[in-house]
């Protein structure tokens, strides 16, 4: 039971005064009469039948100590935790961000927060009267409802003991925001809340009539690896990496760089940091291999950024066939973009296997279409991505060319036509033809398509439907882009590797030309708990089949390489990717729940997580919970509503008092 | 000064101021003469009075005829019965004699009170008063007597008897007993006790011949009153219990929370009236007069319940008339 004001204790001077009153109240007004004997018979008689009156008027002293005690501890504002209806609907919201994988709060026994917290929320769905249903809503990028107004015990702990953790951005607050949805406008619907308290969320003004707090973790120590760079020398690899320290104390431990494959660290380097402190570690003289791991070995309260992986930038180069005239800029153009141009003149080069192997796309420039109809051109030209690039000279069969009336440019979206203007760029002629089936204008100049893409035989296909030479576009900053955006679209970024993200975030990954399926394999994983993913996740695919440019990474922080196949199940190449956890949740710059917008609240969450709150038991928790509800200032956000508030119920008591007081008088208490 | 105040003090400057009190008016008196003390059964008297005896005797009253025995007063011989069948009956008549009429006159502090009245000023108190109106009662009774050719006695009693009258014949005693029960009404020398028998089971408190024999009293008595009841009967007394409350305790006005004060034993005693107690007062009551009734009536004495509200008179001409107690002469 809470004292919402205690200091009201002040009032029980009224028992004193009361008894004072007595001491020195009235005496009652002397009568002389004949004789008691009648009265003394028609007393005596009552007396007769009820043994208590003789206490009747110590009773009448006793109501009204009892009315004065029952006044003073209405004022002092006693509350108790109250059960609300048993039909009323129980949300709860449960943190699963990569901070909950921290350590549990000191003596629970669970192997993290993410467990404790689970533990706990378990424990008092236990408690609940198993008709008030149940909704389980996981945090994650997006709200996931686990469950829906679920009464059955047995399935709630099933969804409980379903939650893993993500390790990618987690939103809580639209998590919350679902959740105040679901428990607005319904009667005595709480909002159950299980996090470490290292998020960002108001729960301020929620339409729960109760909100429980379920703290776990403590308010620990964290060394993260905040970042590894490596640096391929000419015989030898130079790494870098970054650390960071949060907590109260400086923490020690070594910094170890682990080459693949390998046990052994090439290079170990002691560190201690003050708490806050960044510091940056060289290596110098590291062998080279495929990529490196950077770990740190220390006493450490989050792990999942303790290892961080980097691998050399692969300098691999697409080529490119280009057919055709040929243009100095656009070699130029589409060397920058590190595409090799190989020139093949159609009259005199008949393409052979090898082209098929060396050659990623290719780029038919003005020539004429016809000394393509060779079966080796052909088959060339169908099973690699082309680049058409329309001459007014050489029109293509049915084309004419034609003067654009004006200079206004149309440019729809597309990965080609990104960061294109074509503003203040003159274009002489554009040749008007049918560039095939499946073709898309995507920029218009004058009123005329001037590039169209689209794709034949899942294969992309661009075509520019003028002739740089008859426009000052070579001169232009678009020129560069528009050959490095098409050789990337066309070519897909072929070689090099993916780099680093975010854990479950959207990459967009550039598919190698005849991709017919992809995968991403484990290589390694942080020392992280997992939620016993495979180690081979296909990739993702759009609607209609062929593998998505946009792929979601994988959700451990770890290596990872993306395989991509051919239609004929032949690897067409693999690339690295590194897997951090989101970065935000190893940030442990502030106190926990210092974001939940509670400022009177971190003292008591500092409680919790220091784990001395009832060895974090199910109990500890929430009830500490529910003290830092109630013990947060107004304005907190937090309700107290769930607490019955005892005051209505003593008035009630008291009243009922006054009433026995009354009647005890009535029935001759002075006697 | 109240309007009874006031009455008392004309009542005795009109009167020749000895007994300015008790002494009944002189209408009253006029009314009471005519009247005469009831008596059950035969009475044995030792001086010829209007009692019919036991006996047979020279009254006018015809009792029975019987044969002629020898030594017979043949006065009493009726010649006419003679006359007609030749044979001698003499007339046999009731003897008449007088019988004692005692008056126990209760003078105890409870009869005397009066709120807000000093108990020995009688000339304070109001016509309510219980001794008061049981003295001019006595009076009235006891003029009865006297003018019936019967004796009257009067015994005073607290605690115990404080004083007699002894037995008074004649219309010309009557100024003894109106001074005797003025007397009565002065300072008691005890406050009264609780039990009855206290001052009338004492020895030679009740008369010693048969007679009949008027309890004036409240009856305020925690004890003894049966007992009492039952001494009368042994002494071959004919009793007439007089009950004398006054409309204070028939019916109590009292309010609120008060502190009753006993006047004869000065006990206090804190009551909430209300009107579950007074319920309880008057089932109290009842049950105390029904005790005092039924005894009476298995004895075959009188109960008569007066209250000091009503007129001494009516209470005298029509209500005791009406009862019985006293009756017209013969």
């Amino acid at each position: 039971m809470l004292l919402k004001s205690a200091a009201s204790a002040v009032f029980a001077l009224a028992l004193p005064a009361i008894l004072l009153m007595y001491l020195l109240r009235r005496r009652y007004p002397e009568t002389e009469i004949a004789s008691h004997l009648l009265w003394r018979r028609a007393l005596r008689e009552q007396e007769a039948n009820r043994p208590w009156q003789r206490l009747r008027r110590s009773l009448l002293l006793l109501l009204q100590l009892i009315v004065a005690a029952c006044l003073a501890f209405a004022l002092m504002g006693p509350q108790i935790p109250g059960q609300a209806s048993p039909a009323a609907p129980v949300v709860i919201v449960v943190d699963r961000s990569a901070s909950m994988t921290a350590a549990a709060s000191r003596g629970s026994g669970e192997a993290d927060a993410l467990d404790e917290a689970l533990q706990a929320v378990a424990a008092a769905v236990e408690e609940l009267p198993s008709s008030r249903p149940v909704t389980l809503i996981a945090a994650g990028a997006e709200p996931e409802l686990l469950l829906g107004d679920e009464t059955d015990r047995r399935e709630i702990r099933r969804a409980l003991g379903s939650i893993g953790p993500r390790y990618g951005r987690t939103d809580e607050e639209a998590a919350l925001t679902l959740a105040d949805a679901l428990v607005r406008d319904r009667e005595g619907a709480e909002l159950w809340l299980a996090t470490d308290g290292r998020i960002r969320a108001d729960i301020e003004g929620a339409g729960a009539t109760g909100v429980r707090l379920f703290v776990a973790g403590r308010n620990g120590a964290n060394t993260s690896v905040a970042a590894f760079g490596l640096q391929a020398g000419a015989d030898a690899f130079e790494a870098a990496a970054t650390l960071i320290h949060y907590g109260s104390r400086p923490a020690e431990g070594t910094l170890a760089i682990v080459p693949a494959g390998a046990a052994e660290p090439a290079a170990e380097r002691p560190f201690r940091l003050e708490p806050g402190e960044q510091r940056v570690f060289t290596f110098a003289g590291l062998p080279s291999a495929e990529y490196y791991r950077a770990e740190i070995r220390a006493v450490d309260d989050y792990e999942a950024d303790n290892a961080a992986f980097a691998f050399p930038a692969a300098p691999e180069r697409g080529r490119a066939l280009l057919v055709g005239e040929g243009s100095l800029f656009l070699a130029a153009a589409l060397g920058l973009a590190g595409i090799d141009i190989v020139q093949a003149d159609p009259a005199r080069f008949e393409p052979g296997d090898e082209t098929f192997e060396s050659i990623d796309w290719i780029v038919i420039h003005g020539a004429d279409e016809k000394a393509l109809d060779t079966a080796a051109w052909r088959k060339l030209i169908d099973s690699r991505p082309v680049w058409r690039i329309w001459s007014a000279s050489s029109p293509p069969p049915g084309g004419r060319a034609a003067e654009p009336e004006d200079n206004r440019t149309e440019i729809r979206p597309h990965p080609v036509t990104a960061h294109i203007t074509l503003a203040d760029t003159h274009i002489a002629r554009i040749v008007q033809a049918d560039p095939g089936p499946g073709m898309e204008a995507i920029a218009r100049y004058g009123g005329l398509p001037v590039l169209y893409a689209g794709s034949e035989n899942g294969l992309p296909r661009l075509v520019l439907a003028f002739d740089p030479a008859d426009s000052d576009l070579p001169l232009r900053a678009d020129f560069p882009i528009l050959a490095a955006q098409a050789a990337e679209w066309l070519g897909g970024a072929a070689g090099g590797h993916l780099g680093r993200a975010e854990a479950d975030a959207s990459i967009e990954i550039g598919l190698r030309s005849g991709t017919a399926r992809a995968e991403w394999r484990t290589v390694e994983t942080a020392p992280v708990r997992t939620n016993g993913e495979a180690a081979v996740i296909e990739a993702e695919r759009t609607a209609d089949g062929a593998v998505s440019s946009v792929q979601t990474a994988p959700g451990v922080p770890g290596l990872y390489r993306f395989v991509e196949y051919g239609g004929d199940g032949r690897p067409l190449g693999e690339r690295l990717l590194a897997v951090h956890a989101a970065q935000a949740e190893g940030m442990w710059t502030d106190e926990p729940f210092s974001g939940i917008g509670l400022p009177g609240e971190a003292g008591e969450t500092d409680h919790a997580a220091d784990g001395t709150t009832g060895a974090g038991s199910a109990d500890g928790a929430g009830e500490t919970g529910a003290g830092a509800v109630s013990g947060a200032p107004e304005g907190a956000g937090f309700r107290a509503d769930a607490l019955i508030d005892l005051a209505p119920y003593i008035a009630v008591l008291i009243l009922l008092l006054l009433a026995a007081e009354w009647e005890v008088y009535r029935r001759g208490a002075a006697c | 000064m109240s309007a009874g105040d006031r009455a008392a003090r004309d009542r005795g400057r009109e009167t020749s101021g000895r007994a300015a009190l008790v002494r009944p008016g002189e209408s009253l008196l006029r009314g009471v003469e005519r009247l005469a003390v009831a008596a059950s059964g035969r009475t044995r008297g030792t001086q010829q009075g209007k009692r019919r005896s036991g006996s047979l005797g020279s009254s006018l009253e015809f009792a029975d005829y019987r044969a002629y025995v020898p030594g017979d007063d043949i006065r009493r011989l009726d010649w006419n019965v003679y006359g007609r069948t030749g044979r001698a009956y003499v007339r046999q008549y009731w003897d008449e004699q007088e019988t004692d009429v005692t008056f126990y006159l209760d003078v105890s502090r409870s009869m005397r009170f009066e709120p807000g009245k000093e108990e020995d000023r009688p000339d304070t108190w109001t016509e309510t008063n219980k001794l008061l109106y049981a003295a001019r009662i006595a009076a009235c009774a006891g003029y009865a007597a006297l003018c019936g050719d019967d004796r009257a006695a009067v015994v005073r009693f607290a605690g115990r008897v404080e004083d007699r009258l002894h037995p008074v014949r004649g219309r010309g005693a009557a100024h003894r007993l109106f001074d005797f029960l003025e007397q009565s009404l002065g300072p008691a020398a005890d406050p009264g006790a609780d039990d009855l028998r206290t001052p009338l089971a004492a020895p030679g408190a009740l008369p010693p011949r048969p007679g009949v024999s008027w309890l004036l009293t409240d009856g305020l008595y925690a004890s003894g009153i049966e007992e009492t009841l039952n001494a009368f009967a042994a002494a071959r007394q004919h009793l007439v219990f007089v009950h004398v409350l006054g409309p204070d305790e028939w019916r109590p006005a009292l309010r609120g929370e008060l502190r009753l004060i006993d006047a004869e034993s000065a006990a206090a005693k804190d009551v909430a009236i209300h009107p579950d107690a007074l319920r309880a007062y008057d089932e109290a009551l009842k049950e105390h007069v029904g005790g005092i009734r039924r005894r009476c009536a298995e004895l075959g004495f009188v109960y008569f319940a007066v209250d000091t509200s009503v007129p001494p008179e009516e209470t005298v001409l029509v209500r005791m008339a009406r009862h019985g107690l006293l009756q017209r002469q013969r």
